[in-house]
């Protein structure tokens, strides 16, 4: 592995969002700052995740202010606790022991050993027909799973605003006599609006 | 004493607006009870036209609200979403009670409309396996009736509502009176030549479905935006709004009571005849009688159980129409599993734009012609091929331009195959009224009880099985697959309970749905079903409904009961 983390950090990392499995319900065990989150990690996080290119970003279309918001009201799998816990981790990697008062250079590097690390472990299986079928276990966090929550929620927000939805991709809410079933890939635009796609 | 209506129609879904429709088209003065609030068509769709980012969460809803009220509605992730999730019951405030030790997921709507609103759409006729399915291995009773007792009732239905499908010529899944079908994917294309060229008795096939693809009296095509469940303003799909409400309303003979909760059904001990139906109000708690000389049960399967078994009187004590003793007995939902997902090669040059509001099928091959299995009767796969979009960018490696860059386009290609195995008649899956808890209105709660048996488990794995075989036999690499069924009740094809039989000692209702213990009540939706089949029920429930109506007002004419 070559990375700025320590294997034996990167273990601790995983510890870190140990799962506490309390009265039914997921919790984080909380360690380390329950200091707010500062706007401007969220939007250093979201630039690094889909930074402006010939249309805005992440941070131009939004998902800064929206993200605290959703991980209020549970949404892609994340609470109130989210955002912070993962601070503190990043926080533990950085040289100084302040991500946000790293270099970019440094907070890339270290963000990209953990992407690379969470996307190389499988997540749980997905039933297509019912999200009970997953059971309990389906929402159990450890700590990549804590980086997987974030960044789907940093993608989900982006290409559902409207920048990211109809400004980068296309968005056609009527599809009407543009209709194709069948089609070559280059002789359409592709839609932000395929409302359902496979999981599994 | 003078009846106030001809008939009450109990609850407004998909049965209770083709009732309304029957019966005033034959000339009866209708009361239809609902007791969800109104959604008139159009008016009401009040999300249908929103982009995600006009939505207080992008489309995704509330999560945390989804968990406190939505516990049970929000497991329906492919169905239930910000943009309706008003179209479906709140659990918290609609509490029911599941018997200790098993499971049933309950899916609700409760609206003008009822899941009418929401349902998918899907539209297959029952052939004569599946009405000689209990007969031929002796598991239920025998239905009464057999196709050619309904084939002219299901011409009846999708002349009216539109169906879009293929012909295909099978025996086990009768064709209809069809629209044009939609086209399958590029991918579904390649799976199909490949199953069919290795398996002869296997089809895949369009979705016969009631989004139409040609304009249909003054409703018109589908425009591919899957949208259905906010509510179509082109009244491209069937659903009560669109389409059996404006006929009954056309009659002037209809009047529609919402917000009012169907509480029993009356009946006189002398007559022998239901006389009308009790009410209370969902928000002035006002309790209402309303009289008539029919009452048809449409309150969905669930309801329309709980309201017989509420309809407690001396010579009824244990329920309306229950000299039987099976009223709520025999409850029945499709066996459901993610039979198995893969990657599909080699068509990664092909997309499509829009989309379709439809599935791919293929239609049960198990214990027909000469196959013969272990398990008893069968099941479908129901799927679809998609290219995975930019969701997959928060499930994979990679950041930053080359991720943006990355997501421009479509990914892999995904074939999907779920599986529905019949269900078969149980005594001991029931639906009973709780002993002390009571919902909103006062009255009993609902108690399920609800197991799956070792033949739809034995089912469901030969379906794992043979969707893996069938995938890899198409080149594709399977990414998972399963045999674990779903909860009970999350095909949402609940039905049963007052089940159609020659005999009453042993069934509820006769071959014209008629309670055999009272001649002028009909229970026409799901409740009525002695076997489950393995399609998707609802265009057999409109079918038994049409028929079971124009029996009832040819009676009614003749001043029969
Ligand atoms: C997401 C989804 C997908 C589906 N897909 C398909 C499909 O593709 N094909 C298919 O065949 N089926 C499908 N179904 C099932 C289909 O929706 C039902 O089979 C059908 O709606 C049943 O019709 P119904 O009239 O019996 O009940 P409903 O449509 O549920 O209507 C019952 C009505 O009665 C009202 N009611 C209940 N209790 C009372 C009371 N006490 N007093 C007054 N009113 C009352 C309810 O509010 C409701 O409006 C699907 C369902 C869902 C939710």
């Amino acid at each position: 592995m070559s990375s700025a983390i320590p294997r034996r950090d990167l273990l601790r990392f995983s510890a870190l969002g140990g799962v506490l499995l309390a009265g039914g319900g997921v919790a984080y065990r909380l360690v380390g700052r329950r200091d707010p989150v500062s706007p401007a990690f969220i939007a250093r996080l979201c630039d690094m995740v889909l930074p402006a290119t010939d249309t805005p970003g992440a941070v131009g279309a939004g998902v800064p202010a929206f993200l605290p918001i959703a991980f209020q009201h549970g949404l892609f799998g994340g609470n109130a606790d989210t955002l912070g816990l993962l601070r503190d981790a990043l926080d533990q990697w950085s040289a100084g022991g302040d991500f946000s008062h790293a270099g970019p250079a440094e907070q890339l590097q270290i963000l990209s050993t953990l992407d690379r690390e969470t996307f190389s472990r499988p997540r749980a299986q997905r039933s297509q027909t019912s999200a009970a079928a997953d059971g309990a276990g389906a929402g159990a966090m450890d700590g990549f799973v804590l980086w997987r929550v974030v960044k789907d929620a940093i993608v989900s927000s982006y290409y559902t605003s409207q920048i990211g939805g109809e400004r980068e991709l296309g968005f056609q809410l009527i599809a009407g006599p543009d209709y194709r079933a069948d089609v070559a890939v280059g002789e359409v635009r592709y839609l932000s609006n395929y409302w359902v796609e496979n999981v599994f | 004493m003078d009846s106030q209506f001809d008939a009450i129609v109990v609850g407004s879904g998909i049965t209770g607006g083709w009732s309304a429709k029957e019966l005033t088209q034959r000339g009866l003065k209708v009361l239809m009870i609902e007791r969800g609030p109104p959604i008139e068509h159009q008016v009401d769709y009040k999300n249908e036209m929103k982009a995600p980012w006009e939505m207080p969460f992008h489309g995704f809803g509330d999560a945390n609200l989804y968990k406190r009220e939505y516990f049970i509605q929000s497991q329906k992730t492919m169905f239930f979403n910000e943009y309706n999730q008003d179209h479906w019951a709140n659990d918290l405030a609609n509490p029911y009670q599941q018997a200790q030790g098993t499971r049933f997921d309950w899916f609700r709507g409760y609206q003008l409309g009822g899941k009418s609103l929401i349902w998918g759409r899907q539209c297959y006729r029952w052939s004569d396996i599946d009405f000689g399915a209990n007969k031929a291995d002796g598991n239920g009773v025998d239905w009464p009736i057999r196709y050619a007792d309904l084939a002219p009732w299901y011409d009846h239905v999708e002349n009216f509502i539109g169906v879009s499908g293929s012909e295909e010529g099978l025996e086990v899944l009768p064709d209809g009176r069809f629209l044009p079908p939609m086209e399958l994917r590029a991918a579904e294309k390649r799976v199909k030549q490949a199953i069919e060229s290795h398996y002869p008795d296997r089809r895949m096939i369009i979705g016969r479905s009631s989004n139409i693809t040609r304009q249909v009296g003054d409703r018109s095509p589908c425009q591919y935006r899957l949208l259905c469940s906010r509510g179509c303003s082109f009244g491209a799909y069937f659903s009560t709004q669109s389409s059996t409400l404006p006929a009954a309303r056309a009659t002037g003979l209809l009047t529609v009571l919402t917000d009012t909760v169907v509480e029993a059904v009356e009946h006189d001990p002398v007559t022998g005849l239901a006389t009308g139906v009790r009410t209370v109000g969902t928000k002035d708690k006002k309790r209402q009688r309303f009289t008539a000389r029919l009452v048809v049960m449409n309150a969905g399967t669930i309801n329309t159980n709980a309201i017989l078994l509420r309809s407690q009187s001396e010579r009824f004590p244990n329920g309306l129409a229950n000299s039987s003793g099976v009223l709520g007995r025999y409850l029945m939902d499709h066996a459901s599993s993610t039979a198995a997902v893969g990657l599909v090669h080699g068509v990664d040059d092909r997309s499509y734009f829009g989309n379709r509001p439809n599935n791919i099928i293929i239609p049960r091959f198990r214990n027909i012609g000469g196959d013969t299995q272990a398990f008893h009767r069968g099941y479908m796969f129901q799927g679809a091929a998609s290219r995975r979009g930019w969701k997959r960018g928060g499930d994979q490696a990679g950041l930053g331009a080359e991720l943006k860059q990355e997501l421009k386009g479509p990914g892999e290609w995904t074939m999907f195959l779920g599986a529905f195995a019949e269900c078969m008649p149980k005594a001991d899956n029931r639906i009973t009224l709780h002993k002390s808890a009571i919902d909103t209105q006062g009255l009993a709660q609902v108690e399920i009880a609800f197991t799956f048996g070792a033949n739809e488990q034995a089912a469901l794995r030969d379906a794992e099985s043979e969707a893996r075989k069938m995938l890899e036999g198409a080149g594709c690499t399977v990414l998972m697959s399963s045999s674990q069924p779903d909860p009970g009740g999350s095909s949402i094809h609940e039905m049963g309970g007052a089940r159609m039989g020659h005999d009453p000692a042993q069934s509820v209702v006769n071959r014209f749905n008629q309670a055999h213990d009272v001649p002028n009540l009909l229970i026409t939706d799901g409740a009525c079903m002695s076997s489950s089949a393995c399609q998707n029920p609802s265009l057999t429930y409109m079918a038994l409904t049409a028929r079971a109506c124009d029996a009832a007002v040819s009676r009614m004419k003749e001043h029969k009961a």
